[in-house]
């Protein structure tokens, strides 16, 4: 006869069903706490469960003969995939240098990675070692555009901390075309963000010299303020073109995608800065960045859900939202970190999210496309679909087409992904958007078995455990 | 308990641990694809038509565990899922017997469906990238009624699978009247 639990005895609740039903109530709270300390005990309490998942692996074997045609196919393809992601890199590094001719004269530039933002910062690794002439203040630039100013170097890491125009801090003096094309330009304090509910990224305008102003593009213009250092550096990159906003304020519309659009930026140097040599390997693929793993169960039983376990637990340093690859190819992120194991998203799993860059057929520059997020598939093993909110909508093709075929790939800013990872083929719808893509990944990763995971330079700089 | 219920319990985590990974393979790669049946949820429902009412709890943590393992779904939530399934069926059986094909066909659909939403919502809510409007309700339907079928019609096998008959030991007049 179950015991009675005291206090529960006039409802005929026995200490048994009572310890069920908190059971019950525990894990539903805890399912929406994945990050919690609740849920990692939880996930060491089952841990061995895992004999059970590897207990069912041979089911996998029902799909062997899938399975070697994926890996095949892997193979085939993997040094054109790898190539195609090195070039680029390259395009990503022309294309981040300014381009007009005012603006290259007597700076130097050092390339700088961006590898995670916090709100208004951006955490950045150079492409060249940091010499002493790296310094606080300097501005970052992306092209002809300006982004901030370094607020912090690491001389050792060979990192800098950029604080973005859009910091509510941030001010940098500008000019604009006076309405009165003989009268001078108009004097103007841009910085931080204009209040909107819309997608864009308006820069505030502060103390104009003139309200009547109309459109125009805006360039740094420090003279104002004599003080400011390196004002001959930041002089002439623009912010973006000033608009009235529906409120009849001023504000600045940039031309970047400040929200999901940063990758890569430049420092701009003085021109007596000295020659720097690489500070270390840029190519993502190199051995010391990644971790062999292997997939022992891809049997996942919600139909709305795809993805994977593989043999990589916690405690030999796995971490949430590392990215997963096959030979070049991005195929998921770990999505759970587990005592024993980890899961793993795959890209056609609803909710896994990541920044992607793309290369449209026919150009060379690459488009920063920011965040998408899965949406799943509509079929099994067809294309994933992806929804994509553009800042800015896609221009038609030269011969007005509506859509232009793209190659996507995972970009830079998000811990634990590294830019340059294939992700598949697409149509870019143009126009403003919310889109959804089809993206094509040439091949069912779901078979793959033989998988790498993001380590991380971070993780190196760490000695092997540190957050990417 | 003997040596044998104890062996009974280690088997159906096993065949839990296979009827996940089985119902992800036919999801997944087979012809059957999203029609496929939750055969884990199949099998406890054919379970607890079949054993002891106190036994059901029980039956729904170890089925809960063993579905854990094959899935990526947060273990919380697919426990949530086994132990709520197993309530359910526990007051279920309380005031009736649903050892009959229909209405343990029925019990499974409702289940599958109710624990498809849940595990769906739970996935959606945690990701937070994405919004529970995109669920895939026609998903949970076809799901459902594909372990409706298989409950109704293979509930009897599921419940003797090799190892499992200590657990879905018949009640004493059934016994009585099979041997007459």
């Amino acid at each position: 006869m179950p015991r009675r639990a005291e206090g529960f005895s006039g409802v005929g609740l026995s200490s048994a069903r009572l310890l069920y039903l908190v059971s019950t109530l525990f894990c539903i709270v805890v399912a929406f706490l994945p990050r919690s300390d609740a849920a990692r005990w939880l996930d060491l309490a089952i841990a061995p469960t895992r004999v059970l998942g590897e207990l069912a692996a041979p089911i996998g074997m029902l799909a062997r003969r899938e399975v070697r045609a994926a890996e095949r196919a892997l193979a085939a393809s993997v040094e054109r995939e790898h190539a195609e992601s090195l070039a680029l890199a390259d395009d990503e590094r022309m294309f981040a240098l300014p381009d007009e001719e005012r603006l290259i004269g007597s700076r130097k530039f050092a390339h700088a990675q961006v590898l995670h933002r916090s709100n208004d910062e951006i955490e950045c690794e150079l492409e060249q070692q940091a010499g002493p002439d790296t310094v606080v203040d300097l501005p970052v630039v992306f092209s002809n555009s300006f982004v901030g100013r370094v607020v912090r170097v690491d001389h050792k890491r060979g990192r800098i901390r950029v604080m973005l125009a859009t910091d509510p801090k941030f001010r940098v003096g500008a000019s604009v075309d006076a309405p009165d094309p003989k009268a001078p330009p108009v004097s103007i304090v841009v910085g931080g963000l204009e209040s909107t509910y819309g997608k864009s990224t308006p820069l505030s305008v502060h103390n104009p010299e003139r309200t009547d102003l109309a459109e125009g593009l805006v360039r740094v213009d420090e003279r104002l303020n004599p003080q400011v250092p390196f004002r001959a550096l930041s002089e002439g990159f623009q912010l973006g073109r000033l608009s009235r906003q529906p409120s009849g304020r001023l504000a600045v519309m940039p031309e970047m995608d400040f929200r999901s659009g940063l990758f890569r930026v430049v420092v701009v140097l003085p021109p007596t800065a000295g020659e720097r040599t690489p500070a270390r390997s840029t190519d993502v693929f190199a051995p010391v960045h990644w971790r062999a793993v292997r997939a022992y169960a891809a049997c996942e039983p919600a139909a709305w859900r795809e993805g994977l376990k593989i043999d990589y637990p916690l405690g030999t340093g796995a971490l949430e939202g590392s990215a997963v690859v096959a030979g070049a190819r991005l195929i998921g992120r770990v999505s759970r970190a587990g005592a024993l194991h980890s899961d793993v998203a795959l890209l056609g799993d609803r909710g896994l999210s990541v920044q992607v860059l793309a290369k449209i057929d026919g150009e060379v520059a690459p488009l920063a496309l920011g965040r998408l997020v899965a949406l799943g598939r509509e079929q099994r093993a067809g294309a994933a679909h992806f929804q994509w909110s553009p800042v800015k909508g896609l221009e038609p093709g030269d011969d007005g087409a509506q859509q232009r075929a793209a190659t996507l790939f995972s970009g830079a800013g998000e811990l634990g992904v590294p830019r340059g990872l294939l992700i598949g083929r697409t149509l870019l719808p143009c126009g403003p958007g919310p889109h959804v893509l089809e993206v094509e990944q040439g091949l069912d990763t779901r078979l793959l078995h033989d998988l790498r995971v993001w380590r991380g330079r971070e993780s190196l700089d760490a000695g092997g455990g540190g957050q990417p | 308990m003997s040596r044998n219920h104890y062996l009974s319990w280690l088997l159906l985590f096993v065949w839990g641990a296979w009827a996940g990974a089985i119902s992800g393979y036919l999801v997944q790669f087979s012809w059957l694809g999203r029609w496929s049946p939750d055969l884990g949820l199949a099998l406890l429902v054919a379970l607890a038509a079949r054993t002891s009412v106190h036994d059901i709890a029980k039956l729904a943590i170890c089925l809960g565990l063993a579905r854990a393992s094959v899935s990526v779904d947060a273990p919380a939530a697919v426990l949530a899922a086994s132990l709520v399934c197993g309530g359910l069926l526990r007051t279920g059986r309380s005031v009736a017997q649903i050892e009959s094909p229909l209405l343990a066909g029925a019990a499974a659909a409702v289940l599958c469906v109710a624990q498809s939403a849940w595990l769906e919502f739970a996935h959606v809510k945690a990701a937070s990238a994405l919004d529970f409007e995109h669920a895939g309700i026609s998903l949970w339907l076809r799901g459902g009624v594909a372990t409706g079928v298989v409950c109704a019609l293979l509930g009897g096998v599921l419940a003797n699978l090799p190892g499992l008959g200590q657990l879905a030991r018949r009640k004493a007049w059934v016994v009585g009247a099979s041997l007459r």
